[in-house]
């Protein structure tokens, strides 16, 4: 079971946050996604919560993409351990595009139910994209 | 090590973290980790090696929030590796990131992996925490 909840949460990233497949995150995803998330992203609550925080992501980087580092997997439950690259090409939180390439560590959690994701945990390191793009200083 | 046995002992690391007994805090960490311990973290501490300069930082961080508390909020393991999601409270008392003391209540979270030996002790962790989220019930950054 969890080999195949993995593949699940491997496409969810390839397909869905990767390649902003609609398709995919209605076959992946529950409705009613429950998201504990973190400051700076938030947590969209239900799929079409999701769906619309993942427009905005990719309207500000166009090119997002994840590349999974490490998983790890027991019975409903996945982790992933992941480094996130992509271009500022779009507004993010008020500041003009850069064009410079941003990248930032993430772990995340996944409870996937019957084939679907019906939760995620995560963390990203938030801190680190605002110092990217100059919206908070590097030291405290 | 079991999988059990490995969970057992991340949860004795945040039993030891939610003490207000800074020694205790410091025992729990030479019992369960190794001296060369590696921390993979984020921004604001992104590599520390060993436990030794963990054990340090401890002081600083109890008299800033003194009553701290780490509660697990997700937890699972998979061969040699624990991960969990934490929420970590506690009242800002004293000086921390450049904000003084303030008296309020914080909240924040944190999701880590770590990486045990064969002989069930933590070699390695890598931990993401919601700096920002800190930060900002610290008054130091605004969005």
């Amino acid at each position: 079971m969890s080999e195949e909840n993995t593949a699940i949460v491997r496409r969810f990233y390839d397909e869905v946050m990767g390649k902003g497949d609609f398709d995919a995150l209605n076959q992946l995803v529950a409705p009613d996604f429950v998201d504990h998330g973190e400051s700076m992203m938030g947590s969209p609550q239900g799929r079409e919560a999701l769906r619309q925080s993942i427009v905005a992501m990719h309207s500000s980087f166009p090119d997002f993409n994840v590349t999974i580092d490490d998983t790890i997997a027991d019975g409903e439950m996945v982790g992933i351990r992941g480094t996130m690259k992509c271009t500022h090409q779009g507004k993010f939180m008020n500041v003009a595009p850069t064009g410079n390439e941003l990248t930032w560590k993430g772990l995340a959690m996944f409870r996937v139910v019957d084939g679907k994701i019906v939760a995620r945990w995560f963390n990203s390191d938030s801190l680190n994209i605002l110092q990217q793009v100059g919206l908070a200083p590097v030291n405290f | 090590m079991t999988t059990a046995a490995n969970m057992d002992a991340m949860r004795r690391l945040f039993e030891g973290f939610s003490s207000p007994d800074v020694d205790f805090l410091r025992r729990t960490v030479d019992e369960l980790m190794v001296p060369e311990f590696i921390t993979h973290g984020d921004a604001l501490f992104p590599l520390v090696h060993g436990r030794e300069a963990l054990k340090q930082a401890i002081p600083a961080f109890k008299a800033a929030f003194p009553d701290a508390t780490a509660t697990i909020q997700q937890i699972f393991a998979e061969g040699n590796k624990v991960m969990v999601r934490v929420e970590t409270s506690g009242t800002h008392e004293n000086e921390w990131m450049g904000a003084p003391g303030s008296h309020k209540k914080m909240t924040w979270t944190a999701t880590s992996i770590t990486r045990f030996n064969d002989d069930g002790k933590m070699a390695e962790r890598w931990v993401i925490e919601d700096e920002v989220g800190l930060l900002t019930q610290l008054g130091v950054l605004s969005l």
